[in-house]
């Protein structure tokens, strides 16, 4: 204990010559650091007094002389802006601290998810509401680093521009920017020192955000095409010359308001070329005596998730070209295991979870398409909706494991459902299964799930799965199991077990070898089998 | 309780803590790790020390369901998780900083004083309900007492 008293007084020796404000550290816990630049470090921090998060960006005044202008700060009130709380300084540090919004950063959170282009319309046109509110402020405020790492998504979509470090206002008369601040790719030109910035910096850094967040690339498209009017957006905002750009950025915000929504006008000559060919191909088909399927227009049939096409694909053995619906109906299976799809159970098998990288679907919806789906295997996903598995008539098996599931609803719209194994998926409430009544199998291990109320009563399961629930105890899972013949138990914690004894056609339970002898003390004198795993 | 090889606060602090440029304490190489996720890191770390998940979590105190979905990659663990992960598995700062990066979040920083009392207690092998009585006797938040 001395020895820890020791660490405690030295630490506390050290940190007495610490260069923060004092008042600084009395009033809040610094936590993490969350930015650390030449001079310049972002702390996020806990007031000591209520525990609130907070944001701190501490200025070391050797390099920063001209404080920022927290003035600036004060001013400006939006909810896609974060709020100055207060500032502390000494001689050495000045630290300002900032409301702290929860959320992800925008690069952080397309990486983990596909935004859709009404997504990326939403971000965009959410940033022009903040940015007209900068360019109005008197004198105009320009941002000067608009980049995905500066724009908070909080959790309910909504935006937040952050890191006022170099932005400033707009002072008449100034020629050019003595110093470069900003992110190169992101930056304009005269953010170089070609000239001075005024509003028209920032629309050029949204029109690198805007190519960025549909290609993801700052400079170019790539391979990437770009709907027309989007692209005529991006380049008026990206123009080398300021006066080429958008002036405003409402401009801006009208522009992007029809992206998407033009109707596409066919060239006259290209449109009765097309008119002439179709009149001879129909004068063709009467002269042949038959009306032909060619002249039905042929829907292509797309999938919203590339490896459930790949599953869907391996099943049939079809492993390109276009699919038709007599090539959806012959599938019956599915196997994807996190970011792979397998034509059959025995290589989706041996797959664990500890291997493999976590799969990309967060959707079911395609399995609309599959008709004749009689089992879907897949395991190891993020968040997934499972909406899309509803009245799929034949389906008899799903396996759903490792993943967040959105719930079970639609899964008991299957009506000759048999196994349902829905294993380490997020569920705290499974009773809508209770609509299966052919259901034979029902794991629903490592889920929240602490009171067999939210499991539900099933009168034809004879294979339960319990691993991983910890559960106050089983007093009437033989009411609510009566036919159960085996139940696994492994990793559980179910303090009081005796209700097992009153299953009436128990044969096995599957135990680990610490958890043997609380059920031998249970099913004592019974013939029910305990088999021991490792796992 | 720390081990007899351990150098002194005074040594690690004065190369941590009074260094002005500590770029190179957090330079990045997150390169090697852009195929690793949190759960395979865990689980590869238990293979290769022959331990098994559960006395991992247990050790982290951290409750059990929560710790399996943690080495499922079913949940992402928050900074305190990691830190504490790193103290059950008896990791060094460069391994701690690792899983941190891993995680996709904040590397322990010096100057920040919380930071620096967990740098040291890694760095010397200090168990983690002693690294939270001194995280206790400086009046700072413990460990997972706080989560954002």
């Amino acid at each position: 204990m001395n020895e820890l008293k020791q660490i405690v007084a030295d630490m506390e020796s050290v940190f007495a010559q610490s260069s923060y404000p004092k008042d600084f550290l009395a009033a809040y816990d610094q936590m993490e650091c969350l930015a650390s630049h030449t001079g310049r470090e972002t702390f996020l921090v806990q007031r000591k007094a209520g525990g609130e998060m907070a944001v701190a960006t501490c200025y070391d005044r050797a390099v920063f002389p001209l404080r920022p202008d927290i003035q600036l700060l004060r001013e400006l009130h939006h909810p896609g802006l974060p709020r100055y709380y207060e500032q502390y300084q000494n001689e050495q540090m000045l630290c300002v601290v900032r409301e702290y919004i929860e959320g992800e950063p925008l690069n952080a959170y397309v990486r983990d998810r596909h935004l859709s282009i009404a997504d990326i319309a939403s971000v965009a046109r959410q940033l022009c509401d903040i940015l007209q509110v900068l360019h109005a402020h008197v004198p105009p405020v320009v941002h000067r680093d608009i980049k995905p790492e500066n724009i908070i998504v909080r959790p309910d979509g909504g935006i937040v521009l952050i890191d006022f470090d170099i932005a400033r206002a707009v002072k008449e008369g100034s020629s050019t920017d003595t110093v470069f601040f900003g992110t190169k790719g992101f930056a304009p030109p005269e953010q170089y020192g070609f000239g001075q910035t005024d509003n028209r910096a920032d629309i050029y850094a949204f029109g690198v955000l805007l190519r960025w967040l549909v290609t993801g690339n700052v400079r170019a498209n790539g391979n990437i095409s770009i709907d027309p009017d989007l692209q005529r957006i991006i380049d008026r905002c990206t123009a080398f010359a300021p006066e080429q750009r958008f002036s405003d950025i409402s401009e801006v915000k009208r522009a992007l308001v029809t992206v998407g929504r033009r109707k596409r006008r066919i060239n006259p000559r290209i449109a009765a070329a097309l008119a002439l060919a179709a009149l001879l191909m129909l004068c063709a088909g009467f002269a042949a005596g038959r009306y032909t399927d060619w002249l039905r227009p042929v829907e292509r049939i797309s999938f919203q998730e590339p490896l459930i096409e790949q599953a869907a694909r391996l099943w049939i053995g079809k492993e390109s070209g276009p699919l038709t619906e007599e090539d959806l109906a012959q599938v019956k299976r599915l196997y994807i295991f996190g970011n792979q799809a397998f034509s059959d159970a025995e290589p989706f098998n041996q797959c664990d979870v500890a291997d493999c990288v976590g799969g990309p679907i967060r959707t079911l919806d395609d399995l609309q398409l599959l008709k004749n789906l009689e089992e879907v295997h897949i395991v190891h996903q993020g968040y997934v909706d499972a909406t899309g598995i509803a009245g799929l008539a034949k389906l008899y098996t799903v396996e759903l494991k490792h993943m967040h599931l959105s719930g079970v609803a639609a899964i008991a719209d299957a009506p000759g459902l048999k196994h349902a194994i829905l294993f380490c998926d997020g569920l705290s409430d499974v009773t809508a299964l209770e609509r299966c009544p052919w259901l034979e199998t029902l794991d629903i291990g490592l889920n929240d799930i602490t009171s067999l109320n939210q499991a539900g009563s099933y009168p034809n399961v004879k294979n339960l799965g319990l691993m991983w629930l910890e559960l106050d105890n089983v007093d009437d899972i033989a009411q609510r199991f009566p036919k159960v013949r085996s139940v696994t138990l492994q990793h559980g914690n179910i303090k009081d077990l005796s209700g097992l004894k009153a299953f009436p056609e128990l044969e096995a339970v599957y135990v680990l070898q610490e958890q043997v002898d609380a059920v031998k003390t249970v099913l004592e004198g019974t013939d029910v089998q305990i088999n021991i795993t490792e796992n | 309780m720390p081990d007899d090889n351990r150098i002194s606060t005074d040594e690690l602090l004065a190369l941590l803590f009074k260094e002005r440029n500590l770029e190179h304490f957090l330079q990045r190489n997150e390169s090697a790790y852009l195929t690793a996720s949190f759960g395979e890191y865990l689980n590869n770390w238990c293979r290769q020390h022959l331990e098994v998940p559960e006395q991992v979590i247990r050790r982290a105190n951290l409750e059990k369901s929560y710790g399996h979905q943690l080495f499922s990659g079913k949940r992402n663990p928050s900074r305190d998780t990691v830190l504490k992960l790193a103290f059950a598995m008896q990791a060094d700062l460069t391994q701690a900083q690792d899983m941190l990066r891993i995680a996709r979040r904040s590397l322990l920083y010096p100057r920040i004083k919380r930071d620096a009392a967990i740098i040291y207690c890694l760095h010397n092998h200090v168990s983690l309900v002693d690294t939270q009585i001194i995280l206790q006797n400086l009046e700072l938040p413990l460990l997972g007492g706080r989560e954002k």
